[in-house]
Order: C-alpha cells, then sequence, then structure tokens
C-alpha cells in the first residue's frame, strides 16, 4: 500500500488506504489528511460505503443454507455416535 | 455475519499484571458439552459445518477432502475441549484446529499451501484497487481524482439487499481469488474474526493481513460493482 508523504489527499490515494483508514492503522497526520478529504469528496464517502457494502454482503453467506455446504445426516450421525462412545470411555 | 454477541467476553481477571479477557458464555457451552450435553454439540456442529467447509477449501480444493479435514476437526475438538480456557472465542478456537488440519492434509497431498513460507510472496504483486483510467491521469488538472467516480449502491451500507444472485456472484469471487486472500475474507467478513484473531490463526503479520483483506475486498467491491449499479439502474 502506499505511503503517504505528500499532505494532501486525492481519490487515487484514498482508495488504496481505505483499509489502512478502516483498520486504524494510520498515524494521526495521515488520518486527519483523509477524513479532511472524505469531508470535501462525496465520491470517496460512496466508495468507502462501497467497502462496508462489500463486508456486509460477504457476510451474508454466513447466513445462507446452501445445499451443497448443507450437513449431510450420514456425517452428523457419525459424529454423534464418536461423541456417543467418547462419552462412554 | 454471525454470532458476535455470544462471542463477547463476559468478563475478565487480572493475572500478572495483565487483563485477559474471559469469553464466559463460550466456555460454558464447552463445558457443557464436556459433560456430555449432546444437544449443544449438535447445535455446535451444525452451526459452523458450512463456514467450516468453505475455509477447508482455501487448503484442499475437494469437497471430499475437504469433509474429511471438518469430521476430523470435530475429532480432534472432543478429544482437547478440555483445554479450551474461553481465553479466546470458542469459534477463534476451532477455527485454529481446523486450519492446523487442513495445511497438514494439503502438505501431505503434496499441494503448494498457503501461508507457508515458499507461498508467502504469493498475492503480494503490486496491484490497484481500482483502474487507473477511472482517475484523471497526471498532468490533469484534476490529477488523481476521480473521473469515473463511483454510483451510490443504497442509502446506507446496511440497507444494500442481498439476493440470491449476489451470493452467487460472491461465491464465484471467492473461487477466484488467491487462496490466501479468500482466506483472510472469509475469516473477517463471514466468521467475523478480529484482524488479531485472524494473524494468530494463520501465523502472518498485521500488514500481511491488511493488505490480504484490502486486496480480497477491492477485487470483490469490484465484480460486486456492476451488479449493484445495474440493480440501482434498475429500480430508480
Amino acid at each position: 500500500m502506499k505511503s503517504l508523504k505528500q499532505t494532501e489527499i486525492v481519490c487515487r490515494d484514498v482508495v488504496e488506504i481505505v483499509h489502512e483508514y478502516l483498520e486504524d492503522a494510520l498515524s494521526s497526520s495521515e488520518r486527519a489528511g483523509f477524513e479532511q478529504h472524505l469531508h470535501a469528496c462525496p465520491w470517496c464517502l460512496t466508495y468507502m460505503d462501497q467497502i462496508r457494502a462489500t463486508a456486509l454482503s460477504v457476510g451474508k453467506l454466513g447466513e445462507a443454507e446452501l445445499p451443497s455446504l448443507a450437513l449431510p445426516s450420514a456425517v452428523e450421525s457419525s459424529l454423534v455416535a464418536m461423541f456417543r462412545a467418547r462419552r462412554k470411555a | 455475519m454471525t454470532e458476535r454477541g455470544s462471542d463477547e467476553p463476559g468478563s475478565s481477571f487480572q493475572e500478572g499484571g495483565e487483563i485477559e479477557q474471559i469469553h464466559a458464555s463460550d466456555l460454558a457451552l464447552a463445558r457443557r458439552i464436556e459433560g456430555g450435553d449432546e444437544t449443544a454439540f449438535v447445535a455446535l456442529i451444525r452451526r459452523h459445518h458450512a463456514g467450516f467447509m468453505r475455509l477447508a477449501t482455501v487448503w484442499v480444493r475437494s469437497p471430499s477432502v475437504a469433509e474429511d479435514v471438518v469430521q476430523e476437526t470435530w475429532l480432534v475438538v472432543l478429544e482437547r475441549l478440555g483445554e479450551f480456557q474461553g481465553r479466546s472465542a470458542l469459534k477463534t478456537w476451532l477455527c485454529g484446529i481446523l486450519v492446523n488440519i487442513a495445511r497438514s492434509r494439503a502438505r501431505r497431498e503434496n499441494k503448494l499451501v498457503p501461508f507457508d513460507p515458499l507461498t508467502m510472496a504469493q498475492d503480494l504483486a503490486p496491484e490497484t484497487a481500482v483502474p487507473a483510467e477511472r482517475f484523471s491521469p497526471p498532468g490533469h488538472r484534476w490529477d488523481g481524482h476521480w473521473q469515473r467516480p463511483p454510483r451510490s449502491w443504497a442509502p446506507s451500507p446496511e440497507a444494500v439487499v442481498v439476493t440470491t444472485e449476489t451470493l452467487a456472484i460472491i461465491e464465484r469471487c471467492l473461487e477466484e481469488l488467491p487462496a490466501q486472500q479468500k482466506a483472510v475474507l472469509l475469516f473477517r467478513d463471514v466468521e467475523d474474526l478480529s484482524a488479531e484473531e485472524v494473524c494468530n490463526a494463520l501465523g502472518i503479520s498485521s500488514t500481511h493481513q491488511r493488505v490480504l483483506l484490502h486486496r480480497a475486498r477491492s477485487r470483490m467491491r469490484a465484480l460486486l460493482e456492476p451488479h449493484y449499479d445495474q440493480r440501482k439502474g434498475s429500480s430508480s
């Protein structure tokens, strides 16, 4: 990722350091410059919203019930049998 | 993103001057299963099966081998559940076991193993999050500013509607991502692990984790952009 030495951040920089901002990895001066840019640039705010929406959209996979990833009943039965065997042991 | 509430630390204690968080509800669940609560065990394996299958395929491509890895994970979990002390979320502890088993399996099969030293340099070649032509070029009055700016997908990120079609695009993109990026994206955005937990599970630095997350989410955003733009266009 780009190291920001210049004082003025442009949109091309924002898309490269957006995760350093979201993950709190920018220095205080870089953070201030980044936020200053966001206040003045609705398009970069939209870009950051898109990144957040992307993360939330990917997260929805965890709630989806996909048949290809369902726990087969035979596997569940075998795991339960293993669980019971361990209890007896 | 799932069950964040159950992973919240329930209490803390002080030992050697450091405050350590205890995941009380996870610890109680582990003790119930250890004590023979079959219902709790079945609920646990049902909850994590799909996520574990997805994660296993980062290291082993074949679904049947991934199934073996997940089953072996549960075997090891039952053997070692007594060692779980609640110092991490149970899910983080389970993921650590899964990663170790999947990695060993990939090594046994002589596969290139993601996150092994030989493959660590992979995925770190320079690339841009957004194509250069979307910004005004050097020499232009507005050098580096948007020339073709992004469009809003919804009033807020939380308001974006994820359909079956969206999920299919996401699944396809996941399959195309380099293995290390896929692993970090799954851990962070699907399993909801923290950056630190991902670094520990995968044995990578915080900088490497952040670069992989940045690249994975940037690629995913780029693939979702036409889908959400088109939907927004057809609804307005």
